[in-house]
């Protein structure tokens, strides 16, 4: 048996889906979370007896294909025949609801309501007739809440009642829709009025919804237009504050401490039996290399903790509602703000997200710029660097995500003004979760998940990368073990160092930098992976144990650059283009080649010449004089910026010949 | 002998990771992690 679960955006169906099948989906108390559809089985504490399958489908107002998300919903309830839909409404808004209830019912498929978040709707002393609404809907109603996970099993058991029976619709409209858009929007608002008069009808609330309430005033300060960024600046430098600079690496000091402790004990248990070679492979590639990024998995859970406490309260969707009229005045939607707060945990959903934007340009420079935002990956390159370069400073943490959402608004200002604008106006309509105090239990369950995906990656892809760069490192092209002071020798070296000679300018020039720049393609963690690797640090969390390891504290004498070049290094890693994966998503999404070779070299330009100016001005500043490479490195952006103004000159005259046709 | 011992566990580990990842690519979770989602949005086709 085969149950879909459809209904309108943050009506709960993820908190459903979650609560039937025992899945942890990420679930946001915000609209727009899912955007593909999410397949399990009821979970055995649930078991009637019967093997269903349930789908979860994305969120939608309508059955009409405005959004792709609004299309898998409607191909697979059209296409596919589920034998039951459990239509998920939110039942302290059912005027909004029951729109898309009328459509289901159309459908020939038998329907079951689950009437969620019956709480609130005691809570805004609403009174709902449900016979009432039960008879004049034609299908049965079950209160529940997913939350709280109550009424699943009374909903599973209705559900296997009606499964082979008819569905009558309970809207039959006047004009036949399927004939043109004029029509179709003739029998919509033919459907609103009579949604609106059944709510008049089975509805009576004892409180004035037009009235302030609580969560009003709440917004009047946090979504002021003026008031609103500076609030959100403060809330993230906090979030940082906690994570990368108080309790986050006061954890991670004892995980390294574990991690050292076993390092002494394999080191121990070889002793002088095994080879350098193959000990240099197990401590320092395998154990070195994933250490270093595993030290940093309480900075990242204590973050994503923090970032989920955020997202359940709502008050994420009141940063979309904020920043709104800055994205609309870059030419971006408003909608992209949601790709954006999602990439900051990873850029793929991020990257897949953008399917919610109706506008194809709005919708393609968000795929492509989506990944500025600095996701989980980078988040132990944010901490190596703020850690060891800057004691600990949230404020470079904050900086990077800052500086994220500025580049984010430079390109899209940029590729409007290459491609036109060509977008008609949009309007950003985005329902409001209420606010509601935060599930520590869903944190934490966001937080374990996150951490044992990272660990999973950590052991996996890394550990893989680790072994190779050590490999690569010690051996030279003719397969000889390289020499104690010959490690320019090396294959890692020969074939970074090309790379490295461009990198010059940008104070990183050394071949080990490189090499983990080029690593870090393949996962951005992989970045500290190979650091670790190439300059055998194990810890860079503990700086009392790097000294005995290194035999000092200062990391720059290790690395052989400033704290600027380490600044100009990280925001390099940070804003040159994400790894293959994403870039992967990248080239789905935009389903154009020129597109996404755009995309990649715009933002190899873009973390270059960022790079570039911090290094140069920065050395300025604090020594009197440039940097070395300047000359190379202004011939570099010179032709990145160069080529961004010959293709806006371009279209500024290809428009101008068209005007004078 | 100490040597072939570790060199062996260590080729073990590194066919292991590989089915693993090839597994995950066939699967459609091609790209390792996503930390925001559980892993589970990750189909990069």
């Amino acid at each position: 048996m085969r149950i879909a679960l459809a209904g309108n955006p943050n009506s709960g169906k993820t908190t459903l889906f979650n609560a039937l099948t025992g899945s942890i989906e990420h679930v946001g108390n915000w609209p727009g979370v899912t955007v593909a559809r999410k397949e399990g089985f009821v979970k055995k504490q649930l078991s009637i007896h019967q093997n269903i399958r349930i789908v979860d489908l994305p969120g939608t107002y309508s059955m009409s294909p405005f959004t792709n998300e609004e299309r898998i919903t409607k191909d697979y309830v059209q296409q596919e025949h589920p034998d039951v839909i459990i239509n998920i409404i939110d039942a302290s808004n059912l005027s909004r609801s029951l729109f898309f209830t009328t459509q289901l019912l159309s459908l020939g498929v038998p329907v079951v309501i689950a009437l969620n978040k019956w709480d609130l709707v005691t809570k805004k002393a609403i009174n709902i007739d449900m016979t009432h609404l039960s008879k004049d809907l034609g299908c049965p109603i079950v209160e529940v809440s997913a939350l709280r996970q109550d009424g699943l099993k009374k909903l599973l058991e209705t559900c296997v009642d009606r499964k082979g029976s008819t569905q009558e619709p309970a809207f039959i409209g006047h004009t036949d829709a399927t004939l043109n858009k004029e029509a179709w929007l003739e029998e919509e608002k033919e459907r609103s009025v009579f949604v609106s008069n059944l709510v008049k009808h089975v509805e009576k609330r004892s409180i004035d919804s037009h009235k302030l309430n609580q969560h009003d005033a709440i917004d009047r300060i946090v979504a002021h237009p003026y008031f609103g960024i500076p609030i959100f600046i403060v809330i993230l430098y906090g979030v940082f504050s906690i994570s990368q600079a108080t309790l986050g690496p006061f954890l991670a000091d004892y995980l390294v401490g574990w991690i050292d402790l076993f390092y002494a004990f394999v080191a121990n248990l070889m002793g002088t039996q095994v080879s350098p070679f193959l000990q240099a492979l197990v401590l320092d590639g395998v154990i070195g290399g994933v250490g270093a990024i595993v030290g940093f998995l309480p900075l990242i859970m204590v973050l994503f903790f923090m970032l989920a406490l955020l997202e359940d309260s709502g008050y994420m969707a009141r940063v979309a509602l904020i920043m709104d009229p800055y994205l609309k005045k870059v030419g971006l939607s408003g909608r992209s703000i949601i790709p954006m707060v999602i990439s900051t945990g990873c850029a793929i959903p991020g990257i897949m997200s953008t399917r919610t934007i109706r506008d194809d340009r709005q919708r393609k420079t968000t795929a492509m710029l989506t990944s500025f935002m600095p996701c989980g990956a980078k988040l132990p390159v944010i901490a190596l660097f703020a850690g060891v370069f800057f004691q600990d400073a949230a404020w470079v943490g904050t900086l990077m995500y800052f500086m994220g959402i500025l580049i984010i608004f430079f390109g899209a200002i940029v590729i409007r003004k290459i491609n036109g604008d060509t977008s008609k106006a949009s309007y950003f309509i985005m329902e409001l979760p209420e606010y509601r105090f935060p599930s520590f239990k869903r944190a934490f369950i966001a937080m374990i998940s996150q951490g044992k995906q990272f660990v999973i990656k950590a052991v996996t892809i890394i550990l893989l990368s680790n072994i190779l760069v050590q490999i690569m490192q010690t051996f030279s092209w003719n397969l000889q073990l390289v020499e104690e002071g010959a490690e320019a020798t090396s294959i890692l070296a020969s074939i970074a160092t090309p790379l490295a000679f461009i990198l010059v300018p940008l104070g990183f020039g050394l071949w080990q930098l490189a090499a983990a720049a080029i690593t870090g393609f393949i996962a951005k963690e992989n970045v500290v992976g190979t650091l670790a690797v190439v300059f055998g640090i194990t810890n860079f969390i503990d700086l009392e144990a790097l000294e005995v390891v290194a035999g000092t504290t200062e990391i720059s004498s290790i690395m052989g650059i400033t704290t600027v070049a380490a600044l100009a290094y990280l925001v390099f890693n940070l804003f040159t283009p994400p790894c293959f994966a994403a870039i992967g998503a990248m080239n789905a999404e935009l389903e154009s080649k020129k597109w996404l070779y755009g995309a990649i070299g715009f933002q190899l330009g873009m973390g270059y010449t960022l790079a570039y100016f911090i290094y140069q001005i920065g050395t300025l500043i604090t020594t009197g004089q440039f940097g070395s490479g300047l000359i190379l490195g202004f011939l570099i952006v010179l032709v990145y910026i160069g080529s961004i103004v010959y293709l806006i000159k371009r279209n500024d005259q290809s428009r101008m010949t068209l005007q004078g046709a | 002998m100490v040597d072939y011992i570790i060199g062996g566990v260590l080729i073990v580990i590194v066919v292991l990771i590989v089915r693993k990842l090839i597994l995950d690519k066939k699967r459609g979770i091609s790209c390792g992690s996503c930390p925001s989602t559980g892993g589970n949005h990750c189909d990069c086709e």
